[in-house]
């Protein structure tokens, strides 16, 4: 769902987390997601290698973990970043 | 190497909008309710006939009509007499928080309480997304069949209020009615279901009661 959508705002909440944290390089992103979150791995995965061209998350990657507890209309959350 | 925690909603951004929407119309006294469901549902000849009923006065509501072209169903609204605005989303499959802003800067709410959101046809974005409503009507259709709970139970499991329409079709077609409404308590206990021919304006004294703020 949105695989897209959903990239465009993961690299801009942790572009902005990374700079307010003085990280230059981030090297993993864990998302947390419901059962029912419509989200595809391989899709958000896709997108992500396009957009974090130019950006601190270049040689990131995403990992999703899930959350049963998300149960709601939102069931996407960006739980931590790893970088230095 | 350091770890930062987030937490933070992936779609922050628009529920961030839809939250200031939900806080600005319960200041005024407006509730918005979010009518869903599949293309050809029956979505909007329920709203027809519901805000025909005599007991509605149409003065008190407004429609935001969402479709992806045309504004064939603004049309059907003002037909009625009921104020519109019509949302075209050029290809998106969903209605999100911004453009249902824009949609209320684009209406005359004087005297209005209600507000339906008539939304673009689909079961899995519109379900995702929230656009600031106090209230979900999904409008399902016997013609749909029985399984649409369980394929998408996204959208029944925060419905407030579930609609199965086109029982009238029920003789002709294979539709086990207590099997979807059991589909939609398990994944929903809380969920109200009725049932409806809006074509023969059958069975729509629960939603026109909601509309009447009874």
């Amino acid at each position: 769902m949105h695989e897209s959508a959903v990239c465009r705002e993961i690299v801009d909440i942790v572009s902005h987390a990374a700079a307010e944290n003085d990280i230059e390089k981030v090297y993993e992103i864990v998302v947390a997601v419901g059962e029912y979150s419509c989200v595809n791995e391989h899709q958000l995965n896709f997108y992500f290698d396009v957009m974090n061209k130019g950006t601190c998350m270049e040689q990131a990657i995403i990992r999703l973990e899930k959350d049963m507890t998300l149960t709601g209309p939102s069931q996407m959350y960006i739980r931590t970043f790893r970088g230095e | 190497m350091k770890t930062i925690t987030v937490n933070r909603n992936v779609l922050s951004k628009n529920d961030e909008i839809a939250e200031t929407i939900r806080a600005d119309l319960t200041e005024k006294g407006i509730r918005m309710i979010n009518f869903l469901g599949t293309p050809g549902s029956g979505k909007t000849t329920v709203l027809e006939n519901v805000l025909a009923d005599p007991a509605i006065d149409k003065s008190r509501i407004a429609v935001i009509e969402g479709d992806l072209f045309t504004d064939l169903d603004a049309q059907r609204m003002a037909e009625i007499g009921v104020r519109t605005v019509q949302l075209n989303t050029e290809g998106a499959c969903h209605l999100e928080a911004d453009m249902v802003q824009q949609g209320l800067a684009e209406l005359d709410l004087e005297g209005v309480d209600t507000i339906v959101v008539d939304n673009i046809g689909n079961l899995v974005c519109t379900a995702a997304f929230q656009i600031g409503a106090h209230m979900r009507v999904c409008v399902a259709s016997t013609t749909e069949g029985n399984d649409k709970p369980l394929k998408y139970p996204n959208m029944f499991r925060t419905a407030d209020v579930v609609l199965l329409n086109k029982i009238d079709l029920l003789p002709y077609i294979s539709f086990d009615v207590d099997k979807f409404i059991a589909d939609v308590l398990s994944l929903n206990p809380n969920a109200e279901v009725y049932l409806c021919s809006a074509y023969k304006g059958e069975g729509l004294e629960p939603v026109v009661q909601i509309f009447a703020g009874v």
